[in-house]
């Protein structure tokens, strides 16, 4: 059995892209269990009846949505370069999942505050100008209201202090923006809520929505690390 | 191009049944391959992936750098929907090219009510539905799996069955069509060249004359082809292949575990158990190669649970030395074991020991009669006295919830028996409240399962009718009105399905045109109750001019010619025909460790069973 003062923390930054965004939450848990677990690296499990590999997720992704930015938390039981956790990790992970760096974890994920964003979509049968207006006319607003549904049930917010949008570009049919939006466990604001609010504004839905997290930061904006 | 633009995996519910990427699922290069196959599960990808015969058949046509082996499970309503309004075919999941792109098309044949599933994932790859439809030698449509053993009912659908294990002769067919496909043969010269194959049956080139009252008559064999076919089996467990690779699904499936194949085959010989036939003769594997191949499994997969599988995994005969095996090594590596299928007759002190050292749940034990009368008719040689024992070890250590499976309609039932079940349920739960070293506080859950008896081809109660529907709802109420605690859970599958598994199970070529009218008529995933539609099924019945009845509630005499008589399963008619004899006079059969009954499986094996 694993001593229980003795581990070492050791968090690790990955990539979701691909067809591996169609791995809802509880399913990527499931899969980094079992691939920490192919590469034989020396993991604290947790005590009790049923001992488990110790893995915490600092902030769930969507199902759908890609990211450059996401990070679990795990331990080991004896020190290892991080060089060579993120070799062996990269091995035995299943395709569009890929380690990018290892280190001592530096914040709670408890801090996280913010998230950026790349979000594309299509908007077939919708004029280039009046999609642009429709979307500033919403976002501009005072208030943008939106209902939200949360563990107790739905509730409408106002969600326009929360996010902050670049301008809306079109390209070859297709529209680009990039998002900063409150995120972490006091109030999380899904992309998808911004195209909920947009619906309600202009009863539009914008269709083939693409979405990547490209950065987590903590309140000051120091990247989460 | 792969035929599944991506944007649609963001509109169905777990888009990740359809986006492969699985651990260890295999790409090749459709370029560098001369033989493209489909191994279609005609069923949801969740129950599809659980199947271990598909993992071991996936892996070994995969072995082979000329064939590339993809997955392909029938979608979900949601899916289905979005494929035909864009008019988008049916697609494997490696490579997202539609199924009618393939060289050749399997389908494993796990349970009856799969065959609508099969219809409909043809006609979604846009592939005619019917063998006769089809010309070319591409998209070529083979069967195989325990259903095959009578395949009439879907010989209309299939080119070529393999009835039996497919570890030989798959590849063996695989290669035939390389040859056909480079020498540029007619589908026609294939299949003539196929039937030659032991264990390979083409129902076109074999024709089935019916008497006049709708029995078989005779079958006439054609071109190359011979009657009967004998099933194939794998004479040596331990020099087969058997993958050291399972791909890994992301989401949760049925079971979503490492399995660990003990042994083929069954000793018991339980009357009513089609598997404890199809499967003879007995084979074990040894317990270091098996050790080994589950170890090479769980470092492959990562998966945190191992299971044992078998029909009756406690008689396996090295269970013990296999357990003390890998427990050296699950523990410290943290992985559980799992060990279903044991028997109530054998399940050992020691045995619970080991097993209750990494996990402990509810227990699962198959009595399959509720009287002694009874299970003497099924040849099901446990006792009262065993069921109760076994009940008393697992409370003993601990369990407080044990589930109990039983049959209703079995032949010569009488509603004793049937009231014997729940009165057997309630004698374990008194036998839990009358111990003095019951865990305390805790109050005992004994659950029955009670499924409708389907009669099956190749065992004893083949001749057997089943119970009408209404019979099997009345024995439904009898046990109902016999249940007094509510520490028993009483559950019981719909006679409506069984009924209908028992004509598919026992049917001719003449159910053909009754499920195809089904399936058109919007029948598919019928093993699914919330898509089963029994009133759909008597309309194609009614509409087709079949009745059901013919097929499920008649008694067949011996001599009758059975539509699975187009096969030699290796068990002699005459065994059957003595079996059901004993059936009905309540006289079992000792199991074939005891003593060896004749039944003559071990022809195919070329020597004796057990020395």
């Amino acid at each position: 059995m694993n001593d229980m003062t003795n581990f070492i923390d050791v968090r690790l930054f990955y990539t979701k892209t691909g067809s591996a965004k169609y791995i809802s939450h509880l399913d990527v848990m499931r899969a980094f269990q079992r691939a920490l677990k192919r590469s034989k690296i020396d993991f604290w499990y947790t005590e009790g009846f049923h001992p488990h590999l110790y893995l915490t997720f600092a902030l769930p992704l969507s199902l759908g949505y890609e990211s450059v930015a996401e990070s679990v938390d795990f331990r080991l039981v004896a020190p290892m370069p991080y060089e060579e956790i993120v070799r062996r990790i990269n091995a035995v992970l299943p395709v569009g999942f890929k380690a990018i760096a290892a280190g001592k974890p530096k914040m709670d994920a408890k801090k996280i505050r913010f998230a950026d964003y790349d979000i594309s979509f299509a908007a077939e049968g919708k004029d280039v100008e009046q999609m642009l207006a429709d979307w500033y006319r919403c976002f501009d607003r005072e208030e943008v209201p939106v209902v939200k549904k949360t563990k107790s049930g739905e509730k409408e917010i106002n969600i326009r202090p929360h996010i902050k949008l670049s301008k809306l570009e079109n390209k070859e049919g297709r529209y680009f923006f990039r998002a900063r939006l409150a995120s972490g466990v006091e109030l999380n604001i899904n992309p998808d809520l911004l195209f909920a609010a947009f619906d309600n504004f202009a009863g539009f839905r914008p269709e083939d929505i693409s979405v990547r997290r490209t950065a987590v930061y903590n309140e000051k904006m120091e990247k989460f690390r | 191009m792969p035929a599944i633009p991506e944007n649609i995996l963001s509109l169905v519910q777990k888009p990740a049944r359809y986006c492969g990427g699985e651990l260890n699922s295999v790409v090749k290069n459709k370029n560098d391959v001369s033989v493209r196959f489909a191994f279609c599960f005609p069923d949801l990808y969740e129950v599809g992936m659980s199947h271990l015969g598909m993992k071991i058949l996936y892996s070994l046509l995969n072995n082979d750098p000329e064939v590339w082996c993809e997955r392909v499970f029938a979608p979900d309503i949601d899916m289905e929907k979005i494929l035909r309004e864009r008019k988008l075919p049916l697609f494997a999941l490696e490579s997202r090219d539609s199924v009618g792109d393939f060289d050749m098309i399997g389908f494993t044949l796990q349970y009856e009510l799969s065959y609508t599933g099969i219809l409909n994932m043809l006609d979604l790859a846009g592939i005619p539905v019917r063998s006769e439809d089809r010309c070319e030698l591409k998209n070529l449509v083979v069967a195989g799996g325990p259903c095959s053993c009578n395949p009439e009912p879907i010989a209309d659908f299939i080119d070529l069955f393999m009835p039996g294990e497919g570890e030989e002769v798959l590849p063996e067919v695989v290669n035939l069509y390389k040859t056909a496909k480079k020498e540029g043969w007619s589908k026609k010269q294939y299949l003539c060249e196929a039937a030659k194959i032991k264990g390979v049956y083409v129902p076109s080139l074999i024709d089935v004359v019916y008497n006049g009252d709708g029995t078989v008559k005779e079958f006439v064999p054609k071109e190359t082809a011979v009657v009967p076919v004998q099933k194939r089996i794998i004479k040596d467990l331990d020099g087969v292949f058997y993958p050291d690779k399972f791909v890994v699904p992301f989401i949760d499936i049925v079971h979503d575990r490492s399995q660990l194949e003990l042994m083929r085959g069954c000793i018991r010989g339980c009357r009513f158990c089609q598997a404890g036939f199809i499967y003879r003769p007995v084979r074990d594997k040894h317990f270091e190669t098996l050790s080994k191949n589950a170890h090479d499994l769980c470092d492959s997969t990562g998966y945190e649970e191992l299971s044992l599988t078998s029909l009756s995994t406690s008689d396996y005969s090295e269970l013990e030395p296999l357990l003390d095996d890998l427990l050296e090594w699950t523990p410290k590596e943290h992985v559980n074991l799992a060990v279903p299928s044991l028997r109530v007759d054998n399940f050992s002190e020691s045995l619970l020991q080991k097993i209750t050292k990494v996990r402990k749940t509810g227990l699962t034990f198959a009595p399959e009669a509720g009287t002694q009368r009874m299970r003497d008719v099924i040849n099901k040689n446990v006792t009262e006295e065993e069921i109760m024992n076994t009940c008393r070890t697992a409370f003993e250590g601990g369990y407080t919830a044990v589930k109990l499976y039983f049959m209703i309609g079995l032949p010569t039932e009488t509603d004793d028996d049937v009231r014997g079940i729940v009165e057997t349920a309630q004698r374990v739960v008194d036998l839990y409240y009358y111990m003095p070293n019951k865990p305390k506080g805790k109050a005992v859950q004994v659950t029955c399962s009670v499924a409708s008896f389907v009669p099956k081809p190749f065992t004893p109660f083949q001749f057997e009718p089943q119970d009408t529907r209404e019979e099997l709802h009345r024995k439904q109420e009898v046990m109902r009105s016999a249940l007094h605690s509510r520490k028993i859970n009483l559950d019981w599958h719909d006679a409506e399905t069984s009924y209908l598994e028992a004509v598919l199970a026992r049917g001719d070529r003449k159910i053909g045109k009754v499920i195809e009218t089904a399936w058109r008529k919007g029948c598919n995933l019928d093993s699914w109750d919330e898509h089963f539609k029994f009133d759909t099924w008597m309309e194609a019945f009614a509409e087709c001019g079949v009745e059901p009845e013919f097929y499920a509630n008649r008694t067949r005499s011996y001599d009758e010619i059975m539509p699975w008589d187009i096969f030699d399963y290796g068990v002699s008619k005459n065994f059957i025909v003595n079996e059901n004899k004993k059936a009905h006079e309540s006289v079992t059969t000792p199991n074939c460790r005891q003593k060896c009954s004749g039944c003559g499986a071990n022809c195919l094996k070329g020597g004796r069973c057990f020395e």
